[in-house]
């Protein structure tokens, strides 16, 4: 099956190395451009937020994500050992405000919920879980 | 990420390829920022920009702000689909000024 295991460290930096990683996998196995690109962004949102606000101490900490691909869609599963947090829980962002009013909170993930099939997320063993799937067809 | 500019008649145009997201918005955001001096005219041109994530989206935010204290105005060209979609969910396409084009950004700016 094809898949992608990858453990960053709760550094921003290492968001490098997965786009790399990701960016093999898609061209290896036809993934489609805009859902390639699609899927970066995901990955960019939703990792940054992790390294940012998860953690309560300055200790390395382990995401580990992983990608499958089955049933011509791309599974993603991003997990975390920080404080509970839900990132679909949050106030979608107003994207009617004008410019003076505008910011960016809350933008990443409505970007993520809107591109993605289907985005959720669990508490589990201690952990938080967002699982996306973006279909390919 | 690459980052270059080039000033066009009274316009700096930048060039931004590949990546705008969060490991590259500082360096983007450090690139434009000399340029934004009072009545600045810029163009953002993303032919070659991959995608792009809210990082980015804020580094245009922060721009577009700055240029409208000091009266000056950002125009945004050759967006992929991909960043097409961004700023039409984002709300983005109605506050931004954006262009198929280089040449139809330069237009009339």
């Amino acid at each position: 099956m094809a898949r992608i295991d990858l453990i960053l460290k709760n550094d921003t930096s290492d968001l490098g190395r997965l786009n790399e990683v990701f960016n093999a996998f898609a061209a290896e196995h036809a993934v489609p451009t805009k859902a390639r690109q699609q899927c970066l962004m995901a990955f960019d949102d939703l990792v940054t937020n992790i390294v940012h606000y998860a953690y309560d101490d300055e200790d390395e900490h382990q995401i580990d994500v992983t990608v499958e691909l089955r049933a011509e869609a791309l599974h993603i599963r991003i997990r975390d050992d920080g404080r509970p947090f839900d990132p679909f829980s949050q106030e979608d962002a107003d994207t009617t405000l004008d410019l003076d009013e505008r910011d960016i909170g809350g933008l990443g993930i409505h970007l993520v919920r809107s591109f993605m099939d289907a985005s959720e997320y669990q508490r589990e063993d201690g952990h938080n879980v967002v699982r996306l799937t973006k279909n390919l067809t | 990420m690459d980052i270059s500019n080039e000033r066009i008649g009274n316009v700096d145009v930048v060039s931004i390829q590949g990546s705008l997201d969060t490991n590259t918005a500082a360096q983007a955001q450090g690139h434009i920022n000399p340029l934004l001096e009072q009545g600045a005219r810029i163009v953002v041109d993303f032919q070659g920009l991959d995608y792009i994530s809210s990082a980015g989206l804020r580094v245009l935010l922060a721009t577009a702000k700055r240029l409208k204290k000091t009266g000056g105005a950002l125009r945004i060209c050759n967006p992929n689909d991909m960043v097409t979609e961004v700023f039409e969910v984002s709300g983005f396409g109605s506050i931004f000024d954006v262009y198929a084009d280089r040449s139809k950004a330069l237009d009339g700016f």
